[in-house]
């Protein structure tokens, strides 16, 4: 006879009450025999486990529930009553030694503490998906250009989102977006909001819903940009007082007349505003505008939904399919569509940089552990005799058990709850060191799963660690008796033992954290030293957008900016004043290829992006720009819009490395075409145009603020004194000038440098915190070992006092014991290191991962803290008397 | 009767079935039972667990039976409704049936 899966069999008994286990397991093969007669063995074996799965509910209920179930039982009153003693017990245990506690428990805290707080930036960073339905679902999409090994990631074409809105079948949504500020008009006083245009499907995408009114439906961009507008809720409560009526109202927004349609709710507007979607506020929403065929012609960033079940790269080779109908791009580039998750936006910088801190954060409690270990076996030392005496006396191994499983659980509970504080108090101090060089730290929540492995791990450590000295107790027990009346066991051998091994380790982890810590601390250094080019001190730039419905004309902006410049320069604490169209760190300039007048035309390449600048006449002083050659534009060029150029040294060397590049003529090819040939009239000095650590190499080409003039831009104030004293005064030139102008932002050219290195600063001060813990941790475990081999070896170094060996003998054979873990410990790191050398790469600058320097440096620091570590305990040794010593053996 | 020991729907369907068996019920036959009649699958678990519930509140009894006169064949523990057990079951049902008197469900069906 076929007899039933035994694994279901030994399941379903495993769940089932002690007195109806054999009648239900007997009446199941009863049935399956039934069923293998009737239907074969094949449908009898399926029915059998489909049965167990069903009975395991009710089972384990009926189990839990039963009027003699254990929770209910005078059994369980008795265990309670136990528990309680036990507890009492270990409490009072531990406050007999309250050193050993507090270590603990201070151990504990930090290293799960610091590891929740940087596994929950991890989560929420890299793992999380968007906080919304089929979140997991939302991709971005963009195009990717490759040159010369490099790759450039951009927001797609017109042609190629009108072909994937067409034809691909992946997406369940596609939207686009612009980031964008507006000029709203009306109210008390004109005000800059940021904004996006957006097509419909972007709300649809997050789940956003109308607070009030309606959201955006295609008709609305179908009338290219048409007069309607969203706000969010914030806006909808600050500018127009929570009213429930501004639906259907107008609003003029960058001097166009639109018609409030609806408000969204304020989620949305978080959503969009987490960072995956742009950076920055968003208040208000148009739609975008589309073009006849369904493309957009604004080229908004792209993000879809895929549908269920499709995967990133199914999606991925629809695109690329796609791709391969259309025509190829008339500027002969190459352009590839790519497909990503929308976590992998968190930019590549961060990422790298929550790696290294996760495994930094990953040391910190591996030396937490170590230590713990450590001090857990010395004080299984000291409590040897005890459990042997409690054993001898005839105590039950699982009580003697019990009571050492209380005592972890009270340290591991005590660190934990310490850890709550450890890591929200990190948290809060990532925040704020990261400050608003990196957004995405603000979205960054305490989580609880992450919390709660945290708390297993302690929980595990504390339990296995405190369960070790039983075991040692019961193995002395079986030691021959003569080693055990001697205290024999206790002494220490004389080899490598478990505290050196964890003391090597220890040493190696804190040379890895702090090699690391060295390392990007010198980076964010060697950063904050770079001669941006130009003289930060003192220099605001006041971004000013001008509508163009109300200055339609070159003449007029050219007007109202000269006018500016006047007027604020003649303020007594303003030194100088220019204007332009960027600014450091914040430049872009003209593009498109470089062609010098007489000379071949280079090989057709692909437009390089230039830093570079449209500049009025004053604002090399303004900046404080060195002119190296030349001179600047003249007002008269300004005006006139005359073909003349200024190039930084680095363009000037590299098209004339002989020298002669002033009255040379240029003209830049792009492809839009050829610019009139341009008279080099000055060089200057190169300016760092994006951030701190930018290439020495890149070409800057400065062209009259005229050529042609846009439609907002930056004025350059250099003041004597605060330069944030001026902004007030400049307020009021213009609300003289133009009452219904805001000013867009502005910027202390100085801070805005330095918050271009603030993702370095926040790895160097993190992981300089770690690598302090580290060091701390270690040096303690350091001194906690060799303090313990000292008392173990008070006999040996009382008999050696009395056959004759000095007090410095004794301290050098103490110190090299604790050396010798140390250089091995050193050497183990310095390998480490080595290997982990490529990974830290990406997050160093203008320093190697193999920097000499600070490798001599951190091994230096901490042989010097393992020395004194070292030496400590011979103080110990000092209080030996040889007589007791002799006197003993 | 106190207001806890009212039936729930499967110890009412448990106990039928009881009923229905004369004194021949144990758990495969049960769950045979109720399958048959309501057509909804029963896992042996539930018929268990809800017989032991059942014997805690006093409704059921276990009597082993002798083993079966076939080879191997094995003694089976038979359920049987205590007074308790048929009185809550006349109860229940009496209830139930005064309920649905006078309901579209009689009126239709």
């Amino acid at each position: 006879m076929l007899r039933p899966p035994r694994l279901p069999a030994r399941i379903v008994r495993a769940f089932a009450d002690r007195d109806t286990r054999a009648s239900l397991t007997a009446d199941l093969q009863e049935e399956f025999e039934g069923r293998v007669r009737d239907h074969g063995p094949r449908p009898a074996r399926r029915w059998y486990w489909s049965q167990v799965v069903r009975s395991l509910p009710p089972l384990a209920w009926r189990r839990l529930t039963r009027r003699d179930a254990f929770w209910r039982s005078p059994r369980r009153k008795a265990v309670s009553s136990r528990a309680g003693q036990d507890l009492a017990f270990a409490l009072r245990t531990l406050a007999r030694a309250p050193r050993f506690t507090l270590v603990i428990v201070v151990t504990l805290a930090l290293g799960i503490g610091a590891n929740t707080a940087v596994f929950s930036m991890m989560y929420s960073l890299i793992v999380e998906p968007l906080p919304f339905d089929g979140g997991d679902r939302v991709v971005q999409l963009w195009r990717e250009g490759q040159r010369e090994g490099e790759r450039t990631l951009d927001r797609p074409g017109p042609d190629m989102v009108a072909a994937w809105r067409r034809e691909a079948e992946a997406f369940e949504v596609l939207a686009g977006f612009t980031e964008e500020e507006f000029h709203l008009a009306g109210g008390d006083y004109p005000l800059s909001v940021g904004g996006s245009r957006i097509s419909p499907g972007l709300l649809t995408l997050i789940g956003a819903t109308p607070l009030l009114g309606r959201l955006l439906v295609s008709a609305d961009a179908a009338r290219g940009m048409g007069p309607v507008a969203l706000l969010s809720e914030e806006l909808w409560t600050t500018r127009y007082g929570a009213d429930p009526g501004v639906v259907g109202r107008t609003a003029v927004v960058n001097d166009t007349t639109v018609i409030v349609v609806g408000v969204v709710a304020e989620p949305a507007q978080r959503i969009l505003e987490s960072g995956f979607f742009g950076d920055g506020p968003r208040d208000i929403f148009l739609p975008l505008p589309v073009d006849g065929d369904g493309s957009w012609p604004s080229r908004p960033y792209v993000m879809a939904r895929l549908r269920p079940g499709i995967s990133l790269a199914a999606a991925q080779a629809e695109l690329d399919l796609i791709q391969t109908r259309l025509p190829p791009a008339s500027s002969g580039y190459r352009w590839y569509p790519r497909v990503s998750s929308a976590w992998t936006a968190t930019p590549r910088g961060v990422r790298t940089g929550l790696w290294v801190l996760m495994g930094a954060v990953g040391m910190v409690l591996l030396i937490a552990c170590a230590n713990t270990a450590n001090l857990f076996l010395v004080r299984n030392l000291s409590r040897g005799r005890e459990f042997r005496l409690r054993l001898a006396l005839g105590a039950g191994r699982v009580r003697l058990a019990r009571q050492l499983l209380s005592e972890s659980l009270v340290l591991g509970a005590a660190g934990t709850a310490l850890a709550i504080f450890t890591a929200r108090w990190l948290m809060e101090a990532a925040e704020w060191i990261a400050g608003s060089a990196i957004e995405e730290v603000r979205a960054v929540r305490l989580d609880p799963e992450v919390f709660l492995f945290s708390l297993g791990l302690g929980l595990v450590t504390t339990i296995l660690l405190g369960l070790l000295p039983l075991r040692q107790a019961m193995r002395a027990a079986s030691a021959p008796p003569r080693a055990r009346a001697a205290g024999l066991h206790d002494m220490g051998r004389p080899g490598w033992n478990a505290h050196q091994v964890l003391v090597v380790s220890q040493v190696a982890l804190a040379l890895v954290l702090l090699l690391g810590a060295g390392l990007l601390t010198s980076s964010h250094r060697r950063l904050l030293h770079v001669d941006p080019g130009i003289d930060t001190d003192g220099l605001l730039a006041v971004g000013i957008d001008l509508p163009r419905a109300r200055y339609d004309d070159d003449a007029g902006r050219i007007a109202f900016f000269e006018d500016l410049v006047g007027r604020v320069e003649a303020l007594p604490v303003v030194s100088v004043a220019g204007w332009s169209r960027s600014v450091p760190p914040r430049m872009f300039g003209p593009n498109g290829s470089v062609v010098v007048e007489g000379r071949e035309l280079p090989e057709p390449e692909p437009e390089e992006v230039h830093a570079g600048n449209w500049v009025s006449p004053g604002y090399f002083r303004a900046v404080g720009a060195t002119l190296l050659e030349g001179r600047t534009f003249s007002q008269a060029e300004i005006a006139d819009r005359a073909q003349v150029v200024i190039l930084n040294q680095a363009a000037a060397r590299r098209y004339w490395p002989d020298g002669g590049a002033v009255g040379s003529r240029i003209s830049l090819h792009s492809a839009q075409g050829a610019s009139p040939w341009m008279t080099v009239v000055g060089v200057v000095a190169d300016t760092k145009a994006w951030w701190l650590g930018d290439r020495p190499d890149r070409l800057q080409i400065y062209i009259p603020v005229t050529h042609p003039t846009p439609p907002g831009g930056f004025l350059l104030v250099r003041s004597e004194e605060d330069p944030t004293q001026v902004i007030p005064k400049i307020r009021e030139i213009l609300a003289q000038t133009d009452p219904l102008l805001p000013i867009r932002e502005t910027l202390l050219v100085r801070d805005a440098f330095r918050q271009t290195v603030g993702r370095w600063r926040f790895h160097a001060l993190l992981l300089a915190t770690f690598s302090a813990l580290g060091l701390l941790l270690s040096v303690l475990g350091v001194y906690g070992v060799l303090s313990l081999s000292t008392i173990r070896r008070r006999r040996e170094i009382g008999v050696r006092l009395a056959l004759g060996a000095t007090r410095r003998d004794i301290d050098r054979v103490v110190v090299g014991q604790g050396m010798k873990a140390v250089a091995v410990g050193l050497a183990l790191g310095l390998v480490i290191s080595f290997l982990l050398s490529d990974f830290i790469g990406d997050l160093l600058w203008g320093v190697a991962a193999t920097d000499l320097k600070t490798y001599a440096g951190a091994v230096g620091l901490l042989a010097l803290v393992g020395l004194v570590a070292s030496y400590l305990p011979t103080r110990k040794a000092a209080t030996v008397d040889p007589a007791d010593s002799l006197r003993l053996e | 009767m106190p207001k806890g020991d009212y039936l729930a729907e499967f110890e009412l369907y448990v106990m039928l079935a009881i009923l229905r068996s004369k004194g021949e019920a144990y758990g495969a036959s049960i769950r045979r039972e109720i399958e048959a009649r309501t057509g909804r699958p029963v896992s042996i678990g539930a018929v268990y667990a809800t017989v032991g519930r059942l014997a805690d509140k006093g409704l059921v009894v276990f009597e082993m039976s002798d083993p079966r006169p076939v080879r191997g064949g094995r003694a089976r523990k038979h359920v049987h409704l205590t007074e308790a057990g048929m009185s809550a079951l006349e109860h229940s049902t009496a209830m139930l049936l005064r309920m649905i008197h006078g309901t579209p469900l009689t009126e239709s069906g």
